[in-house]
């Protein structure tokens, strides 16, 4: 506890310190109010978006498309790395496919996306789900490629055969390292969510960036650009703790 | 018939395009509820020989036969109790010792079976009051009682022990020896318990099997000529320990009055 009070203290002073130098260097600076806005001119317009509804809807909106995207990204890749894990001579096969298709940026794919669904909700969410999906197969794999072989002697002594060894015994045995693999595409999905915002949609925090762009209100955008990133903080930090639970219930150092 | 048949038993691994021997002609019968111990030095083969018996491992060469049926693959009816215990950490006592009645062969047990009979065992090695915990809120010496439990939840006819109390104090452990030792007598099981511990040995089995390493062979078998409990301090206890100790380092031909 005392540890989360000295966290959070950290991080008001962090912030506290960033405001002020951004606040010197715009008064030092003489910058265009336009160009570079100032935090107090950010703030209002973070307190005027609030006003007319237009930041919470939009948040409503990404946060929704975002657990659509996340969330069956991590069923689908945890259900297939299990698989996989277990089959490693088929994973053979499929690794070379998975790494041809993992450093391919999930915006890449948006144009083809919009034409096969077309406008909607959809291509944000399915360039969520393709962010996700590839560092989650990949951990599950691994996962159980580490998984120590005693939990697999232990299934075979006791009659465990496949699909419960799976479901029993080695996705709870391999679930710790998942669930480090599962923390890591929180990050890179979230960021990659706003990108896919800024086509075909007239909702979400990406949509309100290129909004904001497209009207010259950089104050409204800048506004924007810290709610991703405040949202972004929140959502780590959730799963941080989430992440500090299963470690303790795996019987890991409780610190 | 004895109830394990071991018949020329050879193991190698490949490494690396060459062979290794782990263990070579290795023949030895063991009767039903016998305690034998497999007494050697690390890296003799002796965790590979139980890999072998229990079905985990195939020999290359020779044959495992338990209860007339050569073995080819893992079962409940030989359980095996590991070194580092092989709990679930996800689970608690209760649940740990109701796994291997989840997927019973013969017949599925009802939630309300499975759950008398864990309780029966884990009441059996005295943590009642642990049903509830997790492993991780266990010492060592409890963690490996849980897996004693489990083991002798599925009343398999074989336990195979690899040196199940090798990471415990010698307090712990002792109070273990003790413990395996009735229980095998109680339950009437055959064990075949693995160790490098001469006193161990000399403690718990009724027959003692010496391996010697590179490769792994047989050096001696020796009946243990003390019966009843054993008094780890009383002068035949102490004789007898020292009598195995020479044989570590007797020539083959010398062996040959203990082989019999
Ligand atoms: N899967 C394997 N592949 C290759 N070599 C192996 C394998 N398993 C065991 N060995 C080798 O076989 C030899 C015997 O190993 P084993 O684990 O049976 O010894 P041990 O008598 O149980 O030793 P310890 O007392 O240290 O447990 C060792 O040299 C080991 O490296
Ligand atoms: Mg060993």
């Amino acid at each position: 506890m005392k540890k989360t009070l000295l966290g959070v203290r950290n991080v008001i002073v962090s912030f506290a310190a960033l405001i002020l130098v951004w606040q010197l260097v715009f008064i030092v600076g003489q910058f265009n109010e336009a160009l570079f806005p100032a935090p107090t001119t950010a703030f209002k317009a973070l307190v005027e978006t609030l006003q007319d509804g237009s930041l919470l809807e939009n948040i409503a909106a990404s946060l929704k498309r975002f657990a659509i995207g996340y969330a069956s990204a991590v069923v689908v890749a945890v259900a297939l790395g299990l698989v996989l894990g277990v089959l490693p001579r088929v994973f053979q096969f499929v690794n070379p496919i998975v790494q041809l298709l993992r450093p391919i940026s999930p915006m890449a794919w948006a144009p083809f996306i919009v034409l096969w669904v077309g406008i909607g909700d959809a291509p944000a969410t399915i360039v969520v789900f393709i962010a996700a999906f590839f560092p989650v197969l990949l951990s599950t794999v691994s996962a159980v490629a580490n998984i120590d072989p005693i939990y697999f002697k232990v299934a075979r002594n006791f009659g465990v055969s496949q699909p419960y060894a799976l479901w029993k015994i080695i996705f709870p045995a391999a679930f710790p390292q998942i669930a480090n693999g599962i923390h890591l595409a929180l990050g890179t999905a979230w960021v990659f969510l706003a990108a896919g915002e800024m086509n075909g949609v007239q909702s979400g925090l990406g949509y309100m960036v290129v909004d904001a762009r497209n009207n010259l209100r950089t104050d409204v955008l800048l506004a924007a650009i810290l709610t991703i990133g405040a949202i972004g903080l929140a959502l780590d930090a959730a799963i941080k703790f989430v992440d500090r639970q299963i470690v303790k219930a795996w019987g890991g150092d409780e610190q | 018939m004895s109830l394990i048949q071991v018949e020329n038993a050879t193991m190698e691994f490949r490494r690396a395009d060459a062979r290794f021997t782990a263990f070579e002609n290795i023949s030895l019968t063991i009767e039903r509820g016998e305690f034998v111990c497999v007494l050697g030095a690390s890296g003799c083969g002796k965790s590979t020989l139980l890999n072998a018996l229990a079905g985990f491992l195939r020999v290359t060469r020779g044959r495992v036969v338990i209860a007339g049926q050569e073995v080819t693959a893992p079962s409940s009816k030989y359980v095996t109790i590991f070194q580092n215990y092989g709990l679930l950490p996800w689970r608690n006592v209760q649940k740990n010792v109701e796994l291997g009645l989840e997927h019973s062969k013969t017949r599925r047990l009802t939630r309300a079976e499975r759950r008398e009979r864990a309780e029966k065992y884990i009441e059996l090695v005295g943590l009642s009051a642990f049903k509830r915990s997790y492993p991780r809120q266990l010492s060592g010496g409890m963690q490996q009682r849980v897996a004693i439990a489990r083991a002798l939840a599925v009343e398999p006819e074989i336990l195979f022990m690899d040196e199940p109390f090798g990471a415990l104090d010698a307090i712990t452990r002792s109070k273990l020896q003790d413990d395996v030792r009735a229980l095998s007598q109680v339950e009437r099981k055959t064990v075949v318990f693995v160790t490098h511990d001469i006193t161990e040995a000399v403690y718990l089995a009724d027959k003692i099997v010496i391996l010697t390493p590179n490769p792994g062979r047989i050096k001696a078998i020796v009946e243990v000529p003390l019966r009843g409990v054993r008094d780890r301090v009383a002068k035949e206890f102490i004789a007898f320990q020292n009598t195995v100790f020479d044989l570590f380092h007797r020539e083959p031909d010398e062996l040959v009055e203990y082989m019999i």
